[in-house]
């Protein structure tokens, strides 16, 4: 439910910004500061809080760090091209949006933030709906593609193309399939999205630093 | 950056400490949408109050759609490359 509700909050925003309404605590109080850091703590104690996380740990195989790993390296690799394509974006902003990893909630909040203090707030919120777009529609690619990548005995790359939804909205699709391998593919899975929630911050903050 | 990091690593340390707290992690079940929703509602805001952004929204899915597919591609390419080469050794599982 709270998927519709995401998109329909920026909407929402967007309207309401269009209609000419922009209230003075928005800005004044360093509201949207505030808010990252609350949101930031809260993610760090979910993660923390984790039922699973002490047998995650328990069980760790040094191999599973291959798997964050090939979907960090690949994705900026391949943003990278983006960069050569779109000039007229500069190469750090290109790579921030790609290390968004489709979680579109954190990053365009998070680029929106930390570029405003450089570019200003019009560059920053133009930068940050590339990124909100762009996380979105990996997103779908991943709800679309999972299942299929994962009956064909590639969930590996079904749990890179999900990104941080590999351990929430895709896991079901990664490892619904009855196959005596899915015990593995969901610690892999868990441990992929994990990994990649802890880098969506460190590599935005260093891409907007 | 650090000072997220460190905000990150301390609040997953005091998660795991209060990992217990059944009331702490229903809250926070409730509480991380609502965070979200205020700062996505304020980043529409901001995009929507912008007149240059909103008539550059056609552009920009262009280029959101073209980074979100190389970024899939990026990563189903690393990966298929890391199997391969891992998988006389048991994959990366």
């Amino acid at each position: 439910m709270s998927h519709l509700l995401f998109p329909l909050m920026v909407f929402a925003g967007i309207f309401v910004g269009w209609c000419g309404f922009m209230p003075d605590f928005v800005s004044e109080y360093s509201l949207p500061q505030l808010c990252l850091y609350a949101l930031i703590m809260q993610v760090g104690l979910s993660l923390g809080m984790r039922p699973d996380l002490k047998s995650i740990v328990k069980n760790f195989n040094p191999r599973l760090l291959l798997l964050p790993a090939c979907t960090i390296i690949g994705t900026l690799t391949f943003t990278y091209i983006a960069t050569m394509i779109f000039t007229d974006e500069p190469s750090a902003d290109v790579m921030a949006i790609g290390s968004g990893f489709g979680y579109y909630t954190l990053s365009s909040v998070l680029i929106a933030q930390f570029k405003e203090a450089s570019v200003g707030a019009e560059a920053a919120a133009s930068v940050a709906a590339i990124a909100l777009l762009a996380n979105v529609v990996r997103e779908m690619i991943a709800l679309l593609s999972c299942q299929y990548l994962s009956k064909r005995g590639r969930g590996e790359a079904a749990i890179s193309v999900a990104g941080i939804n590999s351990m929430d909205v895709c896991l079901p699709m990664i490892v619904g399939n009855g196959k005596s391998s899915d015990a593995q593919l969901v610690s892999a899975a868990l441990f992929h999205g994990i990994i990649l929630e802890i880098s969506v911050p460190i590599l935005i903050s260093i891409f907007c630093s | 950056m650090f000072k997220v990091l460190i905000l990150l690593i301390t609040s997953a340390g005091i998660g795991y400490t209060l990992r217990r707290k059944s009331g702490l992690r229903k809250a926070l079940s409730r509480t991380t949408p609502i965070t979200i929703f205020i700062l996505l509602f304020m980043f529409g805001l901001s995009i929507g109050s912008n007149e240059s952004i909103l008539s550059n929204i056609h552009k920009d899915g262009v280029k959101a759609g073209a980074i979100a597919l190389l970024g899939v591609a990026g990563s189903i390419a690393a990966t298929t490359a890391c199997v391969k080469f891992t998988n006389r050794k048991g994959g990366l599982k």
